[in-house]
């Protein structure tokens, strides 16, 4: 270490040490904050008169009732989305695909309905459509 | 200067005894801070998203290709207990950081009649998260298949508008990073690679957030439905408010932005009451009806 | 001391250092990796690359940049200082790994090039927390590179001492570009204050080491003024030890005089190979020896023992009673100059 090499070093670390340690805090006490919103969701809750099956998970809440005028419906809250690509609800007798009816494609957290025009359904089938591979089924029971 | 009995000398066997004492503590000190900051930098850093990008593994699908509002493949999924056909739209992205444009300009140009009359299959690698799916064409042109006339040729696709005078806020992202193939897909440290994503023509996505975590998502036109790309590159990656009229076009919500300001950066957090009117419209349903539905519950849904 | 090159010169000690490296390098990667596994198990390898050598690459650069001070401070650290350009590049080799995957995974495979496109895609060049960062890890990754290319010998005595110094001194400006480009990137993603506490403190730190051990040194530099016949006093007899030496600074022009076998010989401070301070070394063998390296030279002519060749200069020194008197002006360097005989008049 010469005392050129020191004077040197002086000079930089006067500078570095005052400027770097400023910069540095102030872009950490600055980072910009998301906007957050309070999100809607696209579709209302169905009311039914009176609920008939009522399954909770971590990712839906799944709702079959009677409406005022009679007629059955079925309704998922979904809190959480499915992690595939494609996933249909089915009205099933059988418990799997055969002879499953197309209820309604889910995606992210929502409110999905619809009606059970052919009657209560012996089963509900969660399907993704497109790995062709049946993710759940729902037995209903009276 | 210290007066030692010790004296280094680098290649010699070894180190006088003194030094070796200080030195296997100074080894011991850093093998600890080794373990140590990569446990706080693990433990610390923000979990990542649960999305996926199937890598490797190329998916055929069966569907209705179409560039309305940017290039989609609609996959039908059923038909609903009311007798509709219900499409699930697979935005297409090209291989690398490229959008589908022009390989579905291409596709359109070797047909005889338009997209709509045809079943094409094709084939390519699925990107999915939070309810959105994309379908990267890997093989370029080589991933259309084949085609076939539409058995029911009517309209595939459905569209709404739920509100003329919307105003949004979120975070402008490219949404082949986002739902499966970059973790982070958002945020600073991703923007450049958002900024190459969304220059070469991947469709931009307005990512909406609320405080519980949950994430709506909102392609992003001009007004007349064209790619808005090039106009919006020095706005990605940042808190902003775009201004425009609200579509829905079947499962993906819309925003023709405006001619004048159509995005502005946003300085100052939100005020969170100033955009209620606008997301209530946000619904299947586009007749005007009072909304009994409750912010509670919303965020008993939200995880 | 080459005197023909060889890639390493390795001996036992080089190799012990460059295996506790490996070893510290390789705790770190598999900590972080098993760690990522069980508690961020939905990460990309990808990221999972860059954030580990990102995160190895800074912690390394902090103990790299503590070994100077630590050493000036108390010379039982020299010989983590031995071996300090291994771990330089070493260094560099994993911010390489980091800056290549990043570049390829940002900016590859898309509408421009991508060392175009680092400069280009975020031009936020007039903000600080919109600034783009990459820009800043850019020049830090091309600052090692230079220093790990010329970190050998060779390019020590073709560039010359002084020049080589001035190139690697850049490494306080790389530091710097590493510092803002942490907080100006992931900080700005991810703002987590364990993290940038850490960073903080290692921030903290190496300024420290460096501001003490500056004004440590301060007090230690002996300014002489000129005397009789141009002579200027340095000491007694009494304050050197036995084969070591005191150090005087003359207008700028630093001298060490060593007391040996009952004579006092006086030779430049600065040895030729790194500008190391030979007035802290020690003599062994009959040889001045540089406390940094090990660099060897006669006392009574500044010559490197054969077969080496370096040569530092020379300088008068005469006794009066038990009062040691020295002259500034340096001979050239290998001349040889009697030296001061102890209890002689």
């Amino acid at each position: 270490m010469t005392s050129l090499l020191r004077k040197r070093h002086r000079q930089i670390w006067t500078v570095t040490g005052l400027i770097i340690p400023v910069l540095f805090l102030l872009a950490i006490f600055n980072v910009p904050d998301f906007p957050y919103n309070d999100l809607p969701l696209s579709q209302r809750p169905v009311e039914y008169e009176s609920v008939t099956f009522r399954k909770n998970t971590d990712i839906y809440d799944l709702e079959l009732g009677k409406m005022e005028d009679g007629s059955q419906g079925i309704t998922v809250m979904l809190k959480k989305a499915f992690n595939s690509p494609a996933v249909g609800f089915y009205a099933s007798d059988s418990g799997d695909m055969h002879g499953a009816k197309f209820l309604f494609a889910v995606e992210g957290p929502n409110v999905y309905t619809a009606q059970l025009t052919h009657g209560t359904p012996g089963n509900i089938v969660v399907y993704d459509r497109v790995h062709k591979k049946m993710l759940e089924s729902i037995n209903i029971t009276q | 200067m210290q007066h030692q009995d010790a004296f280094y000398i680098g290649y010699l066997p070894k180190a006088p005894k003194n030094m070796a004492g200080l030195l296997k503590i100074v080894i011991a000190t850093i093998a600890l801070l080794m373990i140590f900051v990569a446990s706080m930098v693990v433990v610390n850093e923000e979990k990542f998203d649960e999305s996926t990008f199937e890598y490797g593994r190329l998916t055929e699908l069966k569907g209705v290709v179409s560039k309305h509002p940017v290039p989609m493949l609609k996959v039908a999924m059923g038909t609903n207990p009311e007798g509709q056909t219900v499409y699930r739209s697979f935005v297409l992205v090209n291989f690398g950081k490229m959008g589908a444009y022009e390989l579905v300009d291409e596709l359109a140009a070797k047909m005889d009649e338009p997209l709509d009359r045809y079943e094409v299959t094709v084939r390519g690698t699925l990107i999915y998260f939070d309810g959105k799916t994309l379908l990267e064409l890997t093989n370029r042109s080589a991933s259309f298949l084949g085609h076939s006339m539409r058995n029911s040729p009517g309209p595939v696709s459905n569209s709404v508008t739920i509100d003329e005078a919307a105003s949004l806020e979120g975070e402008i992202i490219d949404p082949k990073c986002y739902f499966g193939v970059m973790k982070p897909g958002f945020g600073k440290v991703h923007r450049s690679c958002a900024v190459r994503c969304i220059s070469g023509g991947i469709p931009p996505v307005l990512m909406m957030k609320n405080k519980t975590g949950s994430r709506t998502y909102v392609l992003l036109t001009d007004f007349d439905w064209q790619p808005v790309n090039r106009k919006i590159l020095d706005k990605i990656g940042k808190g902003v408010r775009v201004s425009g009229s609200l579509q829905k076009v079947d499962d993906w919500h819309v925003l023709k932005l405006n001619e004048a300001t159509p995005v502005a950066l946003l300085n100052d957090p939100i005020n969170l009451a100033k955009n209620t009117d606008a997301l209530w419209a946000m619904r299947d349903n586009h007749k005007a009806t009072t909304c009994p539905y409750h912010l509670e519950s919303a965020i008993n849904l939200c995880r | 001391m080459a005197h023909q090159y060889v890639p390493v010169l390795w001996n036992r000690q080089k190799k012990r250092y460059d295996l506790f490296v490996f070893i510290g390098i390789i705790l770190y990667l598999l900590t972080f990796v098993a760690l990522t596994a069980v508690l961020k198990p939905n990460i990309t390898a990808e990221a999972l690359v860059v954030r580990a050598t990102g995160s190895l690459a800074v912690l390394m650069l902090h103990i790299i940049l503590a070994i100077g001070p630590l050493s000036r401070l108390d010379t039982r650290f020299l010989p983590l200082l031995y071996n300090r350009r291994h771990l330089g590049v070493t260094m560099f080799v994993v911010a390489f790994a980091h800056g290549g995957f990043s570049i390829v995974q940002f900016h590859a495979l898309g509408d421009a090039n991508p060392f175009v496109s680092i400069f280009i895609s975020n031009p936020e060049y007039g903000t600080l927390v919109h600034f783009p960062f990459q820009t800043l890890g850019f020049f830090a990754l091309i600052i090692f590179y230079l220093m790990a290319a010329t970190s050998h010998d060779f390019w020590l005595v073709n560039l010359g001492p002084k020049f080589w110094k001035a190139m690697h001194m850049m490494v306080y400006i790389a530091y710097a570009l590493v510092i803002m480009h942490v907080a100006l990137g992931i900080a700005q993603s991810e703002p987590e204050p364990i993290m940038l506490g850490l960073l903080g403190i290692g921030l903290f730190t190496i300024i420290s080491l460096h501001v003490i051990a500056a004004f440590r040194e301060a007090k230690n530099d002996r300014e002489g003024s000129l005397n009789q016949q141009g002579y200027v006093y340095v000491g007694a007899v009494d304050q050197i030890p036995e084969n070591e030496a005191v150090t005087i600074n003359i207008n700028g022009e630093k001298i060490a005089i060593f007391k040996f076998e009952g004579k006092l010989s006086a030779v430049s401070n600065v040895c030729r190979h790194q500008n190391g301070p030979l007035g802290e070394g020690k003599i062994i063998d009959g040889c001045i020896t540089c406390p940094w390296h090990g660099y060897q030279y006669l006392p009574h002519n500044g010559c490197s023992p054969p077969p080496f060749s370096e040569k530092v200069e020379t300088f008068d020194v005469i006794l009066e009673g038990d009062k040691i008197y020295v002259h500034p002006k340096p001979y050239e360097p290998g001349t040889e100059r009697p030296p001061a005989v102890i209890g002689a008049q």
